[in-house]
């Protein structure tokens, strides 16, 4: 899909610091396809203007006075027209990130991100093809560091879905999932919209999030 | 044995182990026989009469005892040969400013070394060699000269396995006795309560330092850094466009960088000053602030506060926290007048008194004053004070008592 194509991306802009903000935008608007539609300096702003304006992408700050990106999250995401939620964090050790990505959060970006990466992660959260930083993912949940797995209690994967989710786990897109294990793209679709029903997640970042805590994936191997 | 091994399985050799835990309980025998050849000289010179002797002689042991736990070096002593000897690996204490416990510690320890030292002695020097002899006898079956005296074979074989037997359980006894020191020295050089006290507010501060650092960096230096990171991003995309908003991020940037190296400046200045680690638990010293506080909300108060000498620290920062816990009281459950405040010093104890006047009776039940007052008294207690909190005459009174020298017992 060429760039020029695709419809102008709605983004919300959400940080308490007015800086950060007028940065975002700056970087942001600095893109043909995205139109930064509104700035919000709190969680509870973040679901008003989602109400109102009904972005397609929320970039959301995680520490915040009033109601934080955890719960802000949960919020929008419970809207008719949930935006997906890109959580814009200082600190990729925050513990608050991994509650926003159970929360629903599709994806995260670090704020010490160049353009280029926070341009990409805002088109890829709105895609929704791939696990943004797989990597930083996979340390988020070994830092939770649970002592043992809670047990998966959902229906059982086969083992084709377990392999899928594993690829997925390392970032890997549909197509290139495909292509590791010659199977067809449509299939490879097939085989990921299962995994998200089975373990009932929102999309490919939930899914990978669920799958390390519940141990579907090993936590021990570079993903 | 590598090394490494010895440092993860820290038993030592059987044989090794019982050699030194003997030679610490002998140790104990020769300076427990030395105690006790000097007493009873000593009592037979004083008092030489039978019956007045047993108890003289009592008297002076428990002494003499004392007297050698007291001297300075000794708790060194018996710490190091707690180590070497008996081989205790737990944490032993050799406190910089003893308190009384500790000294009441250090004469138990030497008590028990001499006491299980005379009662291996006993076994070792006398038991065991008769035993052997006995023993030798049977095997050669005629009598053995041995000490100036004359041994007389047993009959049969059944004397042969007794007295293998009795050479077996003495030094099954040894080892149980070795045992024992080991615990009760253990126990008995440890820390106390106090000193776990002390070490776990240590790390509480440790810890609340660390916390409070790592969160001014995050605060501070974190949040520029972000905002200068990202206005520099910002303007670099927009510099060919929109040359205007880059020169307004550039401005964004100078203002933040000069912000953050100030509050650099001054936190590293506070660090280099100790400031914000020493930022601590407070103490008496820290007693006006406080009066200051409660007067400015409004609180008359009338104080009488002596000259305070030197206290250690932990004896100074409870008593700051009873006088805390005795205004929010007063503030949050007095009626209208004077609240009285005591600090008053003896040769021996600080004495701290909040009196503030009581609401009529019922109207506040008696348990809601005294909340927040439990962790104080268990604190108090701990450091060998004593609380006493509850109405006097019309009056309520929270009145503590702390030792001068950090414990009484």
């Amino acid at each position: 899909m060429a760039e020029t194509d695709a419809p102008v991306l709605r983004v919300l802009v959400v940080d308490d610091e007015p800086l950060v903000r007028q940065g975002l935008r700056m970087i942001l608007e600095a893109e043909p396809d995205l139109a930064v539609v509104g700035e919000g300096g709190s969680g509870a702003e973040a679901v008003a203007l989602s109400r109102t304006l009904e972005p397609d992408v929320v970039c959301m700050d995680v520490r915040m006075p009033d109601v934080d990106g955890i719960r802000a999250t949960e919020l929008v995401l419970r809207l008719p027209r949930p935006p997906k939620v890109l959580v814009v964090t200082t600190f990729s050790s925050d513990d608050f990130v991994l509650a926003a990505l159970r929360a629903g959060a599709a994806g995260f970006v670090l704020k010490r991100a160049t353009a280029a990466e926070l341009v990409a992660a805002v088109r890829a959260v709105a895609a929704g093809a791939s696990l943004l930083y797989p990597d930083a993912v996979r340390q988020l949940a070994l830092a939770a560091h649970r002592p043992s797995p809670a047990p998966y209690e959902g229906p059982p994967l086969t083992p084709r879905e377990a392999e899928v989710l594993a690829l997925v786990a390392q970032g890997l897109t549909n197509a290139e999932v495909a292509a590791r294990l010659v199977l067809g793209t449509e299939t490879v679709r097939t085989h990921v919209a299962a995994v998200l029903r089975k373990l009932g997640a929102r999309d490919r970042t939930q899914a990978v999030v669920l799958a390390y805590e519940v141990g579907l994936v090993d936590l021990g191997r570079p993903g | 044995m590598a090394p490494s091994r010895r440092r993860v399985v820290p038993s030592r050799p059987v044989l090794r182990r019982e050699a030194l835990g003997a030679a610490w309980l002998l140790v104990g025998a020769a300076i427990g026989l030395a105690a006790l050849l000097l007493v009873t000289g000593l009592v037979q010179v004083v008092a030489p009469g039978r019956g007045s002797a047993s108890v003289a002689l009592t008297l002076a042991l428990v002494l003499l005892v004392a007297l050698l736990g007291l001297l300075p070096g000794v708790r060194e002593l018996e710490v190091t040969a707690a180590r070497t000897l008996l081989g205790v690996r737990s944490e032993l204490v050799l406190p910089e400013e003893p308190a009384a416990t500790h000294r009441r510690r250090t004469v138990a320890t030497v008590a028990t070394h001499l006491v299980l030292g005379l009662l291996a002695g006993v076994l070792l020097v006398g038991v065991l060699p008769a035993l052997v002899a006995s023993v030798v006898v049977q095997l050669r079956g005629g009598p053995v000269q041995l000490a100036g005296r004359t041994f007389a074979p047993w009959s049969g074989p059944a004397a042969l396995a007794t007295g293998l037997a009795g050479v077996l359980l003495v030094g099954l006894a040894v080892t149980g006795l070795r045992r024992l020191a080991v615990r009760a020295v253990a126990r008995l050089l440890g820390p106390t309560a106090q000193d776990r006290l002390v070490v776990a507010l240590a790390r509480l501060e440790a810890e609340a330092a660390h916390t409070r650092l790592a969160r001014e960096l995050h605060d501070g230096i974190g949040h520029a850094l972000t905002i200068i990171g990202l206005q520099a991003a910002a303007g670099r995309r927009v510099l060919a466009s929109d040359p205007r908003r880059t020169e307004e991020s550039l401005g964004t940037i100078e203002d933040t960088a000069r912000g953050a190296l100030g509050e650099l400046d001054d936190l590293l200045g506070s660090l280099r000053s100790g400031a914000v680690v020493r930022e601590t638990a407070p103490g008496l010293d820290r007693l006006d602030a406080l009066l200051a506080t409660y007067r400015s909300g409004g609180m008359t108060l009338d104080c009488r506060v002596d000259e305070l000498p030197w206290v250690p620290r932990l004896t100074s920062t409870t008593a700051y926290l009873v006088v805390a816990e005795g205004l929010t009281n007063a503030a949050r459950h007095a009626a209208p007048g004077a609240v009285q405040l005591r600090v008053a010093t003896t040769a021996r104890a600080l004495r701290v008194q909040v009196s503030s006047p009581r609401t009529p009776a019922g109207t506040v039940p008696a348990t809601a004053r005294g909340l927040g007052l439990t962790g104080v008294a268990e604190r108090v207690r701990l450091l060998g004070g004593s609380v006493q909190a509850g109405p006097v005459g019309g009056r309520w009174v929270l009145d503590v008592e702390l030792p001068r020298n950090g414990t009484r017992g």
